[in-house]
């Protein structure tokens, strides 16, 4: 059925780009609905009716602006940033593999983070939040460039080295932000275990505000770059013959993936899989053009860590279970299905 | 058409070509010719400006290679790579489309698209245009390139083309085609064509001039029948000439 349904989408022609536009806006309007769906839900219900007819209590405004919009609004702008650097990592590694998580660079700006709370001190506010965020930002991008350069020890790109490198990666961020933990003092520990765990709990405007800030400018510098994205899909050698400039465009995605990936990490800790699994759906719905991908890997990104994030303080009410325990208990089968598949040659 | 002087690539200190020097005219067929490890796809990536020599100088109609850009190369020379491998599930047709990358839009345009139809028809898988890129044979996938690679000069006269090993995976009918569809680019639109080959028969065929490379080194070059001969191939590929037959 899935099949049937790409084969639909795939054809090409002009009216592509309005089929493109209709799923971008389905997307939209599911996330929408979602969004206020997911802030009439929680320990305080806020009837539903109300909340369209505007008739709301002073004591449910106050739950609904100060708790739940910051609450589902995060989750929205972290899933669109998960989505979003899945799907351009996906394309700059040209492996449907490359999740940020798993290669590592979630790993380096979570260490880059650690660092920063314990040499730095927890810093709150405004300024505490950018410099967490470009922290990560900093370790994120330093990974991403090392993995690249990893992959391609052996003169071409290979996949195992990718995969191999991430967990090296992976396994050398977990013991250093260990340590750090190890070194830091009673206050510190409880940031970095508080924040380290993947949790949206406890989000504020301010948090919001920053993701925002950097999350959206960087979907959109991406969504510029998708067309060059497909063509790079060729191989490097082929889209320079083709006459895209790889390297501005190599920069350019790893800089704005880094940003999305290090303003999550900063803003939610680690949370995992979303990377993968959304850009993964939108393929196999609807074709692999990055046109299409990219705006939809933000939407529906922000949808499913929306829906995850709203089972994960409703499932165990009233207590919380971090949201990237959630994603990583059913993105991890999937990764393993999406590796058979792919040994399979079925991607 | 393109010149090069006195070309030599070394990477980590080896050596892999060695004071190369060719001249191309406008219209011909040039083989390059030589056992694995000659170092032939690493003179077809210096010829075509992807990778720079590490001393030589290589013209282009005139002008260095070090004066163009990656668009002005792109609309005056196409390459086609030994593999190409895509893991993502696009159509036989957008790839196709890529060939166009070099346009304002990237490819997807509806000329863009026009154009690709047209060249997917002139290698003959037009019918498989819906046809997901990994579900074709490696020959048909091998068509598919061609075509795009033949969509990126679609417009273009007197261009450059680039050919590693194009016929490695075609049955032998889509081999003649293959240097049919060049034949007739290089005699009506004036194309030059740069071909790396493996089978000699073909090569002796198709070529007007080829250089033959050994280690890195011009083994010989010039006129085709003059240059494959059976002393030649016995000495390059160091075979007993007792084996060869021409």
């Amino acid at each position: 059925m899935i099949s049937a349904l790409r084969r639909h989408f795939t054809s090409e022609g002009l009216n592509t780009k309005s089929q493109y536009t209709n799923i971008t806006l389905g997307l939209g309007i599911l996330l929408v609905f979602l969004l206020v769906i997911a802030s009439t839900i929680g320990a305080i219900q806020i009837p539903f009716q109300d909340l369209v007819t505007g008739q709301l209590s002073e004591f449910d405004q106050a739950v609904l602006f100060n708790i739940r919009f910051p609450r589902v609004l995060l989750a929205a702008i972290v899933g669109a940033a998960l989505g979003v650097s899945g799907a351009a990592m996906q394309g700059l590694f040209r492996n449907p593999l490359a999740d940020p998580t798993l290669i590592g660079i979630t790993g380096g700006a979570a260490l880059c983070v650690a660092a920063t709370i314990v040499f730095v001190g927890p810093i709150a506010g405004y300024l505490g939040l950018y410099s967490l965020s470009f922290a990560a930002f900093a370790g994120g991008s330093v990974t991403c460039l090392i993995i690249l350069r990893l992959s391609r020890l052996s003169g071409t790109f290979s996949v195992t080295h990718m995969l191999l490198a991430g967990i090296a990666l992976n396994a050398l961020t977990f013991a250093s932000s260990g340590y750090l933990s190890f070194l830091s003092d009673d206050q510190q520990l409880r940031a970095i275990s508080f924040w380290s765990m993947g949790s949206l709990g406890g989000a504020l405007w301010e948090p919001v505000i920053v993701a925002m800030t950097i999350v959206i400018p960087c979907i959109i510098a991406i969504s510029r770059k998708s067309k060059e994205l497909n063509v790079l899909l060729l191989g490097e050698e082929n889209a320079t013959y083709i006459g895209i400039d790889t390297q501005r465009l190599k920069r350019t995605i790893v800089v704005c993936a880094a940003l999305c990936v290090g303003m999550a990490v900063a803003v939610s800790g680690v949370i995992g899989f979303i990377g993968l699994v959304v850009p993964h759906l939108i393929r196999l719905m609807f074709g692999a053009d990055h046109r299409l991908l990219i705006p939809g890997s933000a939407l529906l990104g922000a949808s499913l860590l929306l829906l995850a994030d709203t089972l994960a303080r409703t499932i165990a009410a009233p207590t919380e279970i971090p949201v990237g325990i959630l994603t990583s208990i059913v993105g991890g089968p999937f990764f393993l299905w999406l590796l058979i598949r792919q040994s399979k040659g079925g991607i | 058409m393109i010149t090069a002087q006195n070309l030599s690539y070394e990477v980590n200190q080896k050596q892999i070509l060695r004071d190369i020097s060719l001249e191309v005219t406008q219209g011909e067929m040039f083989g390059i010719l030589g056992p694995n490890g000659a170092g032939k796809s690493t003179l077809l990536k210096c010829l075509s400006g992807y990778q720079k020599p590490s001393s030589g100088d290589i013209l282009m109609d005139g002008v260095s290679l070090e004066n163009l850009n990656l668009k002005e190369l792109a609309c005056k020379r196409a390459v086609l790579t030994q593999q190409v491998v895509v893991n993502f599930p696009f159509t036989v047709l957008q790839i196709a489309a890529m060939g166009r990358g070099h346009g304002a839009d990237f490819g997807n345009s509806s000329v863009d698209f026009d154009i690709a139809k047209q060249a997917l028809e002139l290698t003959e898988v037009l019918h498989l245009q819906d046809r997901q890129m990994s579900s074709l044979s490696g020959g048909e996938q091998q068509r598919v390139h061609m075509a795009r690679v033949l969509a990126q000069l679609w417009d273009k006269n007197d261009a450059l083309l680039f050919l590693d090993e194009p016929t490695s995976s075609l049955d032998l009918k889509h081999q003649f085609l293959l240097f049919d569809i060049c034949k007739d680019i290089a005699a009506r639109r004036g194309f030059t064509i740069i071909v790396v080959l493996h089978d000699l028969h073909m090569a002796r065929r198709v070529c007007d001039s080829v250089l033959m490379l050994r280690e890195g080194r011009t083994f010989s070059k010039g006129n085709v029948q003059e240059v494959i001969t059976a002393n030649a191939i016995s000495e390059l590929y160091e075979i007993s000439i007792s084996r060869v037959h021409i």
